[in-house]
């Protein structure tokens, strides 16, 4: 059970890296960032941890086979209160400030609670979006926290929060509900990496949730239009919209994604608009998560469903609709350049009307911040035509790369962010390493237009 | 004698759709019970159901003289299941598996493992998602069978297996039944492989089990007649499985011969055509 828990090295070596990180600057440094340091450090890796066990749980906890092995229930629970024991361990550096230390606890007793409530009831997931927003209304009720107070506090709950996680870690053992949720959670991290998103088409359409259904439904109900419509007219769909059509998957990022987003930020410019300007800052850490998230899921959704879809395109590709010289590559290089066109065109615009009213960045952050996101589009799109021509199966490494090159790109737009960094266009540096991303591209579309 | 699995009015529907309908069974130690039924019959949700993996409506199951969902460890630890399909996690390899499934039981044969694999030539290294579906039918096959259960259940066992892994797959299933005298239901289309080692047959159909005898009586036993008389004749047939009425007489598959009626119908100047009838066809008569 462990094996399945803790299943993947990467993440593995990470958290112990962070730990013995921890453990060196227990012992190295002596002044009085240490404590704080320590915390977020082994806050950040334990919680890494808790998130990557809860993802899997569903794999044991609703594993058909759950119910007739003898004592899984017992099994199961042992092995993860093991886990979360020997989380524990590197707390102990925070010692000999007991009241810290019983506080981590409890906090992370109550991210463990929540992860699991949020794998398996997404509606959960507001937790998420709650603690973000959380110091607005404290703000605006000019509620101040006192950290002091807020550990002393967590660290006499205790008691109550080990007995309350206890009840609820007995009824987890044994629960099987949900199963159309939980199905999705299980094809995705059935798998590896490079087919996270592409596997939920795999999930029958009836064993999906109510929201999913709904979901996929408004999306291809688009697509079935743009079909019926050319069917009834004379205009023939283009063959880049052939294409896209073939292209469409559950998850893929459309235009009710587009709506959505759109409705949300609008909503969230709405009420910084109503309440005073001296907030707005406060909204900072969800204006720059929420772009982020959409570059995220909408490039490597289109990367992942392109791979999926390959043996199915190469039929596509020897229709007669395609027999002119490079005219299936040419459309295919369309859709692609298309839709991340649609996508960062979409961000730019989010980040200007975002910048505008927060004001959480000036005109040259957000032309620098433009400015990458052009290298990380370059890049990425380059990495799927790459991939895509391949004769092997790179979509693991390829995934991976562009997650680490994601996180990468925003750790270093904050960081321009917050050192006033002068436009990034008159920078040396940048401009080979765009030079570098427009001579990829052009490669990999001269592969793309000249191999069989 | 006792019963291994008890089931009483089991009934089970799926978004007002009844699947099972009042269903009740008895299985004794020794049977090997091939459980017969079209698609779509509930094969799969009866074992499910039987198991607790699937939840029922109402009804009684016991197994070893257990509820079904209170089943104790040592009891648990006496079921093989094979399930229809495979769920099992892609990125484990096949020693991984065993491995995981191996820690739960205390009647582990690591034997038993090592003559399947190698016998069954599986690479134990590969990942459950590297391997063919037959050959991860062959390792769900050998998880059940690793921790020698008084009873296995089988559902559709050999749907993935070529015909020679076929053939393997019911010998190890003969093998055992002679030598440990273990307890097998299994659900199968195929009925060649149902008669190859089944001694008792089941046909599920409407939502009840219509047919459960002993496969030797029913393939001597049962028997399809054609009773050539009029329409005003009212003639009853005994042990009438399933009949009907037409211009030239009556039609319909008997349980058994009565001598006695035969006799009567010999008598009366009646015309019987009698004709055997091989598994098949008595399987799609009951459930025509």
């Amino acid at each position: 059970m462990k094996t399945i828990l803790l299943h993947g090295w990467l993440v593995k070596v990470f958290i112990v890296l962070l730990w013995g990180i921890a453990i060196a600057m227990r012992l190295t440094m002596h002044d009085d960032t240490r404590d704080n340091l320590l915390f977020t450090l082994i806050a950040f890796s334990n919680f890494l941890l808790y998130l990557m066990v809860a993802m899997r749980l569903p794999l044991l906890t609703h594993n058909k086979m759950a119910v007739l092995l003898p004592d899984y229930s017992q099994k199961l629970k042992k092995v993860l209160l093991l886990v979360f024991g020997v989380s524990l361990l590197p707390t102990l550096l925070v010692l000999p400030d007991v009241v810290t230390w019983l506080a981590f606890i409890s906090i992370s007793i109550l991210a463990i609670l929540i992860f699991v409530a949020m794998i398996y009831q997404p509606i959960y997931q507001i937790f998420i979006w709650l603690l973000i927003l959380m110091p607005l209304p404290m703000a605006m009720l000019d509620i101040s926290l006192n950290k002091g107070i807020l550990f002393t506090t967590l660290a006499w709950l205790l008691p109550l929060i080990i007995w309350f996680a206890y009840v609820l870690l007995n009824k987890l053992v044994n629960y099987r509900g949900n199963h159309k949720h939980i199905s999705k959670i299980i094809a995705t991290m059935n798998v590896s990496m490079g087919n996270t998103l592409s596997i939920q088409d795999s999930i029958p359409f009836a064993n999906r949730t109510k929201l999913a259904q709904w979901w996929g439904n408004s999306h291809f109900n688009y697509y079935r239009k743009l079909i019926n419509d050319a069917t009834n007219s004379s205009q023939k769909l283009s063959n880049r919209k052939l294409i896209e059509i073939s292209c469409q998957s559950a998850n893929s990022f459309g235009v009710n994604a587009y709506v959505i987003w759109s409705v949300g930020i609008t909503l969230l410019c709405v009420l910084a608009l109503v309440i005073d300007e001296s907030y707005h800052h406060l909204f900072t850490p969800m204006v720059t998560l929420i772009p982020a998230l959409i570059i995220g899921t909408g490039s490597i959704t289109l990367f992942q469903i392109i791979q999926c879809k390959k043996s199915y395109l190469a039929r596509l590709a020897i229709l007669p609709r395609f027999k002119q010289h490079n005219s299936f590559s040419r459309a295919f290089l369309g859709y692609v350049f298309y839709n991340q066109a649609i996508l960062y065109c979409f961000i730019a615009m989010l980040l200007a009307v975002t910048a505008k009213i927060f004001g959480h960045i000036n005109v040259t952050v957000y032309l620098n911040s433009v400015l990458i996101l052009l290298v990380y589009c370059l890049v990425t799109i380059s990495m799927m035509l790459l991939t895509w021509r391949a004769a092997q199966n790179y979509c693991n490494p390829v995934v991976w790369l562009m997650i680490i090159g994601f996180i990468g790109t925003i750790v270093f737009t904050t960081h321009m962010a917050t050192s006033g960094m002068v436009l990034l266009v008159y920078n040396g540096i940048f401009q080979w390493i765009l030079i570098a991303s427009l001579l990829l591209l052009s490669f990999s579309v001269f592969r793309q237009l000249t191999d069989k | 004698m006792t019963c291994i699995v008890n089931v009483k009015g089991l009934t089970k529907s799926y978004k007002n759709q009844s699947v099972l309908k009042g269903l009740s069974w008895e299985i004794e130690p020794g049977d090997v019970v091939g459980l017969l039924g079209k698609n779509g019959a509930g094969k799969s949700t009866l074992l499910k159901s039987l198991l607790n993996i699937s939840d029922i409506d109402s009804g009684e199951i016991s197994i070893f003289g257990e509820q079904y969902n209170q089943l104790s460890s040592k009891n648990k630890a006496r079921i093989g299941y094979v399930p229809q399909e495979n769920d099992e996690i892609s990125w484990l390899s096949v020693n991984d598996l065993i491995n995981f499934r191996k820690q739960f039981y205390s009647t582990w044969s690591d034997e038993k493992v090592t003559e399947l694999i190698s016998r069954w030539e599986i690479d134990a290294t590969k990942k459950i998602a590297e391997l063919s579906p037959g050959q991860v039918q062959r390792v769900l096959i050998i998880l059940a069978l690793a921790p020698m259960p008084d009873l296995l259940i089988f559902d559709e066992p050999a749907a993935s297996l070529d015909p020679a892994g076929r053939r393997d797959f019911l010998k190890e299933i003969l093998t055992l039944v002679s030598d440990e005298n273990i307890t097998v239901i299994f659900s199968t289309h195929i009925t060649s492989d149902l008669e190859r080692i089944a001694n008792k047959v089941a046909i599920l159909d409407r939502g009840k089990i219509c047919y459960f005898n002993g496969l030797d009586v029913t393939k001597e036993s049962v028997v399809q007649l054609i009773v050539h008389c009029k329409k005003e004749q009212d003639i009853t047939i005994p042990y009438l499985l399933r009949g009907k009425v037409h211009s030239q007489g009556q039609y319909g598959v008997v349980s058994q011969l009565d001598q006695v009626w035969l006799a009567e119908m010999k008598e009366q100047a009646v015309e019987v055509t009698i004709n055997p009838m091989g598994l098949e066809d008595i399987f799609l008569e009951l459930t025509a």
